[in-house]
């Protein structure tokens, strides 16, 4: 279907290189196709092309694209998504971006779990993709960047191939280097998504850290043991107020409500002077954290996530630490096919691929009745800062592709990042990495002075 | 289409030797003095669009960047300027619409280069080739970078060498003034920005005779070189030494434009998209009306009338030069000679400020007005004590010299273009200034 479509149409010259399969999502940006490449080096390797589309006053390359690709051009490590090359369209004047494809994301095996198999993720899969969640986070945030958008549609998981079950962190369009920021983070407006929007966020904080992140993590890992979101408020998308106390409330009802003597920052936070009798009129006797995981209070999950979950951002455990906590030491240990569990008694859960729309050409119009959009893991921010979109919460139909792939060992031709380290990062599958030990060798400048993973050292601002 | 990554961008100095503007023919100086145009651009451009000065800086790096991977032959200075500093408001988190940035350079243009000042139309078709240009060129950046833009600039260095060093607080304004004017340079390419942060450290202890400590040196202290160090005194000390850069027009597919005047001998068909050369076609040249032939088919060797032409222009240069020396130059000038082979050829910022205040000031309009107080605060920062006017006089006659001897192997060509541009452009500058005055009375 693609090449039929293909060749009615004259294509750009980079494109030719691909063959184009259909599109797989769509956001504020523009769409994601699913493409294959031709050349004999890498032939039939699947790729993800990511469209910005230019903004319709004509100003030029959008400074989201820039900044994600400034950032992945400079990142290299086995958790984060790998963009293999940038193309310009000369005619219209579009940028595409082309991604290792990731067959699966959080959000989609969640809600396999939910309305297909019933039952929840076992505990080996569970683990792994967090420990790999924390360990590419941790390399971000070692790097000085905040990724600002974790959720699980931004968590992808390869399919069958080499990187079988291996998670990638996706979506850099609200990430942001944080080390000697210009101006402060909180000037760029409402970030991440409100399900997993840390209360410091939604309190109005002029200056956070890469703890925002860490909240999102936490929100997710409960959403990995429950299969549904942990905190799902309403946003209200009126004004551009960063409160919303809608999902204060939700956050309240399950953690209890914050107290300076738990959180001594807490009294500098714009709302919650401002907004302090819409906060307090409320009476939460019988929050539990535990009760809404089913979790006992004394296992290491629940401890784990419950530091994630600290109110208090300095207090927050950090990915640094939390790759050591005692949960990822007991069985079953964590594997880099997150996917597979190596346990013979557990169930093995075959995973749908993404659907794939075929029926929609290049340029997004609808040779057909097109089904109905889904959105790819990458498929998340858009052109203005501080833009985003809510997480899905409607099911949407499920359109499973039965096309079988071959996975092919074959060389990276079209890797625009560095190799160093790529060797060293490889681990058989289903047997446990090694923790504490850095993947990657960092990429990024000298002047960072932080080589490495730093275990205990890192100390985070404020 | 696959973009080398580039970890760091750093050149020899046998690299920016053979720039790619040397390969197309253009010679050191032309190439120096279109960068410290290029840059004057993006520096005044970024003023009337009220960034912050950490878009300019980021905005001359990336322009540098370019031309070392680009020629000035086939990427006209004034659209990469353009391009550039529209770029960096984007990456500096202060954007800015192609629309302001058209106008903005609009109307710098009509003011440098006496073009009439008209209102610009937003809807004429001169106006959406120059957004289509702006945006061709800011791709072309882009791609030529590998979308890797990160610039560190040797100001967030300066105040803790300062602090640790303990000196008095009048070094640091000196300091940063000095980074500011580095930007010019291409120092951000042959040097990491401690290097610059250190030199220009040293430059301003050397200018305020405040004495560093050597033993142990106190740049070993800030991953600096001694030799880099001195490099950057150099530098910025022969910078100083340079006349006012003026617009060269180079391209080898005609001169570009922002403002209309050029564009009624352009022909109507719309210009090829070609990625190497996206100057469009254009007859018409930057020379002012009754120039006699055009600056390009001037005879290198010439007649001896024309020879003393060029000589006579070249003492009217060095007068106006003299009666506009009102700043003061860096003490070190005294104690090192200059050695042009490794210095870059660069203008000077400061004269170039003090003589477009002047022009400024003659038409009264509140913006110069406003203008004219940024320009007067930076003035007050640079004033000196008395003492250096005695090293003023001294730095003058040393300057004579090296006008003396840099003017000398400048070829004829671009002598003669360069006098006959100044003295046209003055004419026109009266007669221009007085209709704005009418226009202005109108309103």
């Amino acid at each position: 279907m693609g090449d039929d479509s293909g060749s009615n149409r004259s294509k750009p010259e980079w494109l030719q290189q691909y063959d184009l399969i259909g599109k797989i999502g769509e956001g504020t940006y523009g769409l994601v196709f699913l493409a294959r490449i031709k050349s004999s080096t890498n032939r039939g390797k699947s790729i993800a092309i990511k469209k910005f589309k230019q903004s319709k006053d004509g100003d030029g390359v959008s400074p989201t694209a820039i900044r994600e690709i400034m950032l992945l051009r400079e990142i290299t490590h086995e958790n984060v998504v790998k963009l293999v090359n940038v193309h310009i369209n000369h005619m219209d004047m579009s940028l595409y971006l082309a991604f290792d494809y990731a067959e699966h994301d959080l959000f989609e095996i969640i809600r396999h779990h939910r309305d297909k198999v019933n039952q929840s993720i076992n505990q080996y899969t569970v683990k792994s993709l967090l420990w790999q969640l924390l360990n590419g986070l941790n390399y971000l945030h070692s790097n000085w960047i905040i990724h600002r958008d974790l959720k699980p549609s931004n968590i992808l998981v390869m399919g069958e191939g080499e990187e079988h079950g291996v998670v990638k962190i996706a979506d850099f369009g609200l990430a942001r280097i944080y080390q000697a920021p210009l101006k402060p983070l909180s000037e760029n407006g409402v970030v991440v998504t409100i399900w997993y929007r840390a209360p410091e966020l939604l309190l109005g904080a002029k200056h956070y850290t890469s703890a925002v992140d860490m909240w999102a993590v936490g929100c997710i890992f409960a959403e990995l043991l429950t299969l549904k979101p942990l905190f799902q408020g309403a946003e209200v998308k009126a004004t551009p107020n960063p409160f919303q106390l809608d999902q204060l409330d939700k956050i309240f009802k399950v953690l209890g409500h914050p107290t300076l003597e738990k959180w001594p920052s807490l009294a500098n936070l714009p709302h919650w002077q401002q907004d302090s009798q819409h906060i307090q009129g409320h009476k939460y006797d019988n929050a539990s954290l535990c009760s809404v995981l089913q979790l006992s209070p004394k296992s290491p999950a629940y401890d784990l996530l419950s530091k994630m979950l600290e109110y208090d951002p300095r207090k927050r455990i950090t990915a640094a630490q939390a790759l050591e906590h005692e949960y990822f030491k007991i069985e079953p240990l964590p594997g880099r096919n997150a996917l597979v569990p190596c346990q013979p008694g557990d169930t093995f859960v075959n995973y749908p691929t993404r659907p794939v729309d075929t029926t929609t050409d290049f340029e997004g119009t609808a040779n057909m009745q097109p089904s109905q959009p889904v959105s790819s893991g990458a498929a998340v921010s858009g052109n203005m800062p501080g833009g985003h979109v809510s997480n899905r919460s409607v099911p949407r139909p499920m359109n499973v592709g039965g096309m079988q792939r071959i996975p092919h060992q074959a060389m990276q031709g079209y890797n625009l990042s560095s190799q160093a380290g790529m060797g060293a990062g490889m681990n058989p599958g289903g047997i446990p990495m090694q923790r504490g030990v850095p993947q990657q060798q960092l990429r990024r400048k000298d002047q960072m002075g932080m080589p490495g993973y730093p275990p205990q050292q890192k100390s985070r601002r404020i | 289409m696959i973009y080398t990554a580039i970890d760091t961008f750093y050149l020899t100095d046998e690299q920016l030797a053979n720039s790619p503007s040397r390969k197309d023919g253009i010679d050191e100086a032309t190439e120096t003095t279109l960068r410290i145009y290029g840059c004057d651009l993006i520096q005044e451009s970024g003023i009337l669009l009220r960034l912050p000065q950490a878009v300019m800086a980021t905005g001359q790096v990336l322009f540098h960047r370019f031309y070392c991977k680009k020629s000035f032959a086939r990427f006209n200075v004034k659209k990469v300027a353009a391009s550039c500093v529209w770029l960096a408001s984007k990456l500096e988190e202060n954007p800015r619409k192609a629309r302001q940035v058209i106008i903005v350079f609009h109307r710098m243009e009509c003011r440098r280069e006496s073009f009439p000042m008209e209102h610009l139309d937003l809807y004429s078709k001169k106006y959406v080739d120059l957004k289509m240009e702006l945006s061709r060129t800011e791709r072309h950046i882009l791609k030529e970078m590998g979308f890797i833009c990160h610039v560190e600039h040797p100001h967030k260095f300066i105040s803790n060498y300062l602090a640790t060093l303990e000196t008095p607080p009048e070094l640091r304004q000196e300091a940063w003034n000095l980074a500011n004017d580095s930007l010019r340079t291409t120092l951000c390419v042959r040097f990491k920005s401690e290097v610059v942060a250190c030199g220009v450290v040293y430059a301003a202890a050397r200018r305020f005779q405040v004495p560093l400590p050597e033993n142990p040196p106190w740049w070993k202290a800030f991953d600096g070189e001694k030799s880099g160090i001195d490099e950057v005194g150099r530098v910025l000390a022969h910078l100083y030494s340079l006349p006012k850069a003026q617009y060269i027009p180079v391209c080898k597919d005609g001169d570009f434009t922002f403002s209309n005047k050029s564009s009624e001998t352009k022909s109507q068909s719309t210009p090829k998209d070609v990625p190497q050369n996206s100057s469009p076609a254009d007859t018409d040249n930057s020379v002012p009306k009754g120039a006699q032939g055009e600056a390009n088919t001037e005879s290198n060797g010439g007649k001896g009338a024309m020879v003393n032409v060029a000589i006579d222009k070249l003492k009217d240069s060095k007068r106006s030069d003299d009666e506009s020396k009102g700043m003061s130059t860096e003490g070190e000038a005294r104690d090192e000679p200059i050695l042009k082979s490794k210095a870059d050829h660069i203008g000077e910022t400061r004269r170039n400020r003090d003589r477009d205040r002047d022009r400024e000031r003659d038409r009264g309009r509140e913006r110069d007005r406003d203008r004219d107080r940024d320009r007067t605060k930076s003035r007050d920062r640079d004033r000196g004590r008395d003492s250096d006017k005695e090293r003023e006089r001294e730095e003058a006659e040393r300057d004579k010299l090296k006008d003396r001897g840099h003017r000398s192997r400048e070829r004829a060509k671009d002598s003669g273009h360069s006098e006959k541009s100044k003295r046209h452009s003055s004419h026109d500058r009266v007669s221009y200034s007085s209709r704005e005055k009418d226009r202005h009375r109108h309103h």
